[in-house]
């Protein structure tokens, strides 16, 4: 009996030491000097670094958001060692536009792999932060500095770009970057600001399961919502929403609504042909946005001008052009033309030759 | 004894008759519930609607006809196909609790059909093909499998074998899933292996009939001969009967259907489940008598379930959750109540 | 007539395995057969050759001195009726719904049954005794009643032969009586009943001839004073037997029972 107990007392001493110093490798203690650099990202979690990061990955689904972020820094890609590409919305069409060195960079899955990320040695991964819970996580296991960026709002957007000016150690080109968009939102708030009318807007993806007619609508969270409601229309499926991703909708709530205004998104394939298919479908010849010929298709290029990628200010411009044509008269060439230049530093050529080609929608 | 004879056929012929008397009722009630169902709609408001305001209404007459009207069309269709199949289904395998999609036939539509989106760019009428191949395809596979096994009867195995090729494409669903871009594919894919008839239109409506009718029209010609298969092989096979290629022919007539239904409409469960079930409650285990019953049954259940997805919420409800739900409920209802067979 | 004519039948499931040897044997129409083995001896492939669900590999049978294959698929449905267990009933027939089935033969694929149908299942019915039954579950019947019922099914095909498979098995006493009541009279009536059985006194009761089965061999054929003789008999059941007459039948009981 002491016999046992005396072995279970050096036993469990021992498996303290170990746990102890398991615990001492995980936790690293910042050596607080003159590079360190610290901020909260999205998640408002602090993240120390002993330096400026100079391997950076950017890993996870969605990834492309985040880098198109990360490129509005000029040579923000020598930084870049790996990112995760592929599939349908792969980064790779148009970044190697921006960054010539792109084949040189490491591409991984967008399901992260921990150890391969790790095997990289990465000062910094950057990942969007509805995925701390899984693949964040298992890095951060590793003892991986993870900074989580969110990017989905106009707000969050510019929050996150001043993160990656820290991180990028470009804080000027950080505030040059948010003053481009605050003064364009500023623009366009001003104008809508106390309108009286607010045409009714429908804002819906198409998906193309089993013939016409399925639309499906964004949560009231989403930036395409808020796009609509800054505009100075009123989104019709913004009432009493509480879902977390598109919904569908049938033809009756469409009709329901009756909205002055149809904008079709469309990932898959042209929106302008598919607004086409609509206008001229025998089902949809009743509703008024119809009638008025007030369907348009959500313009692309590389990426949708939907979704949270720095596009986004070229979407909202686009549907404040349609929902009051009275008040916005934007060119939206003119428009791309400005937003290439200043945020990607390519030249009208460059854009003449390699964007305007991948333009897709009821542009004008 | 011959004229006691005669006096009983004469009973029986009269509650044939009655049955009869009953299938008309049955048909009426349909028709009433087709015609409040379409007048019953979100537009202009949740409400239904008096036949002059839908008439006089230009958008609401457009809805009607254009939407409504094939949609309702194919939740019938879909309904009655499905109840069909597990009637034929359950009598073939001499198992109450057998499905349409339990032979690897809906989850192979619902592998062609991802397969189709994923890859093939989502036109209608590949999705459609592509799912009737494979649901096809999964029916022979299970069908194959099972006559090389070499454990167990005829039945065990096919059993057997259903549930592995049911996994296996289910499976294959998965990794569809995983390969897809979560941004733009992946929210199709779910609605549609939960169901739905939200895109219905007349295109499918004509799509869909010449593969369903003449299936559904030859399985009740033949409904009463369905009884002998659920006999022992060589008593079968002593009546006249070739067991094997009757099953296989019968078991094409009610998987076909189904695969062309799922390509349109997604995966609906329990119907095939319940509806024979409560059919062979209400007027007993003859099919000559149950297998009209279910396709009626079956028919108004999935109009039922369908109005509701279509109207209650203002979004879609997917219309396999509402069959599921309701299902379950109502099955829970029929098997706690005392058996009761007072219909024929 | 001879209704049933077989000579030189062998068949296997397996190659090389056969399980009918070389049988040969024949019966007058409106005749008594019990085909006697142990389980195992091949009874009831017997009946299944017979039946035509399985070809012979060697040999050949006559329905009615006519080539069992010459027969198509309906016409040997009128003639010849199957009786024997069914091992599943999942759904709940009545015994009416269950003999209309037998009416098959004569309808067509898209015919459902017709007045005379029913007509002649009730008939069938009462001639098997359980009229009575009609609107019973199959499977509230006790074994006995099921089994007269299974035989009423197989008379609404109204056949000029009929096979039982086991019919006594699981039977009490009073069951059995009944159903040989009812084998009698169909006798009577000039149909042509074969029926296997391992109890040698139910064959000695009212079978006219007995085919004696071991293994698959014709170890004997012929009336129960013949076939119903001890050598034999002990050789195939390989128990020690006694033979008793009484009241012009013979009576095979155990012997030595506990003696070893």
């Amino acid at each position: 009996m002491k016999q046992a107990l005396s072995k279970f007392i050096v036993l469990l001493i021992l498996s303290l030491i170990f746990l102890v110093s398991c615990q001492s490798r995980v936790s690293v203690s910042p050596e607080l000097n003159n590079n360190s650099i610290q901020f909260q990202d999205a998640l408002q979690r602090t993240v120390v670094l002993s330096s400026p990061p100079e391997r950076i990955v950017v890993a996870g689904k969605a990834s492309f958001m985040i880098l198109d972020a990360f490129y509005l820094f000029p040579g923000a890609g020598k930084k870049l060692i790996a990112y995760s590409g592929g599939g349908v919305n792969d980064p790779k069409a148009f970044l190697s536009i921006v960054d010539p060195e792109l084949a040189s960079k490491q591409v991984l899955e967008y399901q992260v792999g921990p150890e391969q990320v790790a095997g990289l040695k990465p000062d910094l991964v950057l990942m969007k932060s509805y995925l701390s819970g899984t693949d964040g996580a298992s890095l951060e296991k590793l003892g991986i500095k993870v900074c989580y960026l969110d990017l989905e709002t106009p707000e969050t957007f510019l929050r996150d770009i001043g993160i990656l000016g820290t991180i990028l150690n470009m804080p000027d080109r950080a505030r040059q970057i948010q003053n481009f968009y605050q003064s364009r939102l500023d623009s366009i708030q001003q104008k809508t600001q106390g309108l009286s009318r607010k045409p009714k807007v429908l804002l819906a993806q198409y998906s193309e399961k089993g013939g016409t007619g399925s639309l499906s609508v964004p949560p009231f969270s989403w930036i395409q919502t808020t796009m609509v409601s800054l505009s100075g229309g009123e989104p019709v499926w913004a009432s009493g929403s509480q879902n977390t991703g598109w919904v569908v909708i049938n033809l009756e709530q469409i009709f329901s609504w009756n909205p002055d205004l149809l904008i079709l998104i469309s990932y898959g394939q042209n929106s302008s042909a598919v607004a086409n298919k609509l206008k001229n479908d025998s089902k949809w010849q009743e509703l008024k946005a119809v009638k008025k010929n007030a369907v348009y298709g959500f313009p692309s290029d590389f990426f949708s001008w939907d979704m949270p990628d720095p596009r986004w200010i070229l979407g909202l411009e686009w549907i404040a052009g349609r929902i009051h044509p009275e008040i916005f008269t934007y060119q939206m060439k003119d428009e791309v033309n400005q937003f290439y230049l200043e945020l990607y530093r390519l030249s009208p050529e460059q854009v003449r030759e390699l964007i305007f080609p991948k333009l897709k929608g009821d542009l004008d | 004894m011959k004229d006691l004879a005669l006096a009983s056929s004469r009973e029986i012929v009269k509650r044939n008759r009655a049955f009869l008397g009953k299938i008309v009722l049955f048909s009426a009630l349909l028709l009433i519930s087709v015609f409040l169902s379409l007048l019953l709609g979100r537009y202009p408001a949740l409400s239904l609607q008096s036949p002059q305001a839908i008439v006089s209404d230009p958008m609401a007459f457009n809805l009607a006809i254009n939407y409504r009207l094939p949609r309702i069309l194919l939740s019938l269709l879909l309904g009655a196909t499905l109840s069909a199949s597990g009637v034929v289904l359950q009598m073939i395998f001499r198992n109450p609790l057998v499905e349409p999609g339990f032979l690897g036939v809906s989850q192979g539509a619902a592998f062609g059909a991802s397969l189709a989106i994923i890859f093939l760019g989502s036109s209608l009428l590949t999705m459609e093909m592509l799912a009737a191949f494979f649901s096809i395809l999964g029916l022979f596979l299970s069908i194959f499998l099972a006559r090389k096994l070499r454990y167990g009867g005829w039945i065990l195995r096919l059993v057997l074998a259903g549930i592995a090729v049911s996994a296996l494409f289910s499976a294959g669903v998965g990794v569809l899933k995983y390969l897809a871009d979560p941004l733009k594919q992946l929210p199709e894919i779910t609605f549609w292996l939960l169901g739905g008839l939200w895109g219905s239109d007349w295109h499918q409506v004509f799509y869909v009939v010449p593969f369903v009718l003449p299936a559904l029209i030859v399985l009740y010609l033949i409904r009463w001969r369905l009884n002998i298969l659920t006999l022992e092989d060589s008593t079968a096979f002593s009546l006249g009967v070739r067991p094997g290629r009757e099953k296989m022919l019968v078991l094409s007539l009610a998987v076909i259907p189904v695969a062309v239904m799922v390509s349109v409409a997604g995966i609906v469960g329990w119907v095939g489940l319940i509806i024979p079930h409560i059919s062979r409650k209400l007027v007993g285990a003859n099919s000559q008598f149950s297998f009209p019953l279910s396709l009626f049954l079956g028919a108004f259940f999935c109009l039922f379930c369908d109005t509701i997805a279509r109207t209650m919420l203002w979004g879609e409800i997917p219309l396999g959750i509402l069959t599921s739900l309701i299902g379950a409920f109502i099955f829970l209802l029929i098997l706690t109540r005392p058996s009761s067979r007072g219909f024929v | 007539m001879r209704a049933l004519s077989l000579s030189g039948v062998s068949f296997s499931y397996i190659p090389r395995e056969p399980v009918i040897r070389d049988v040969s044997f024949s019966l007058e129409s409106g005749r008594i057969l019990a085909l006697l083995g142990p389980n195992g001896s091949g009874k009831t492939t017997l009946l299944h050759l017979i039946l035509g669900q399985l070809s012979p590999k060697r040999g050949e049978i006559e329905i009615f001195e006519r080539e069992i294959r010459s027969y198509s698929r309906s016409e040997l449905s009128k003639i010849i009726g199957l009786a024997r267990q069914e091992e599943r009933v999942a759904f709940e027939f009545t015994a009416l719904e269950y003999v209309l089935l037998g009416r098959a033969p004569y309808l067509g694929p898209l015919e459902a049954p017709s007045d005379d149908d029913y007509e002649k299942a009730l008939q069938a019915l009462e001639m098997a005794g359980v009229f009575h039954l009609q609107d019973r579950f199959l499977t509230s019947l006790s074994g006995g009643e099921r089994q007269l019922v299974i035989i009423a099914r197989a008379l609404a095909q109204i056949p000029k032969i009929l096979l039982l498979d086991e019919p006594l098995a699981h039977l009490d006493l009073k069951n059995q009586s009944l159903l040989l009541q009812v084998l009698k009279s169909l006798r009577e009536q000039g149909v042509t009943v074969v029926f296997s059985t391992h109890d040698p006194n139910a064959a000695s009761v009212i079978a006219d001839q007995i085919l004696l089965l071991q293994k698959g061999c014709l170890l004997q054929y012929g009336p129960p004073d013949e076939v119903l003789a001890p050598e034999k008999l002990q050789d195939v059941y390989e128990v020690p037997l006694r033979i008793v007459e009484g009241n012009g039948k013979r009576y095979v009981l155990l012997e030595n029972i506990g003696e070893r």
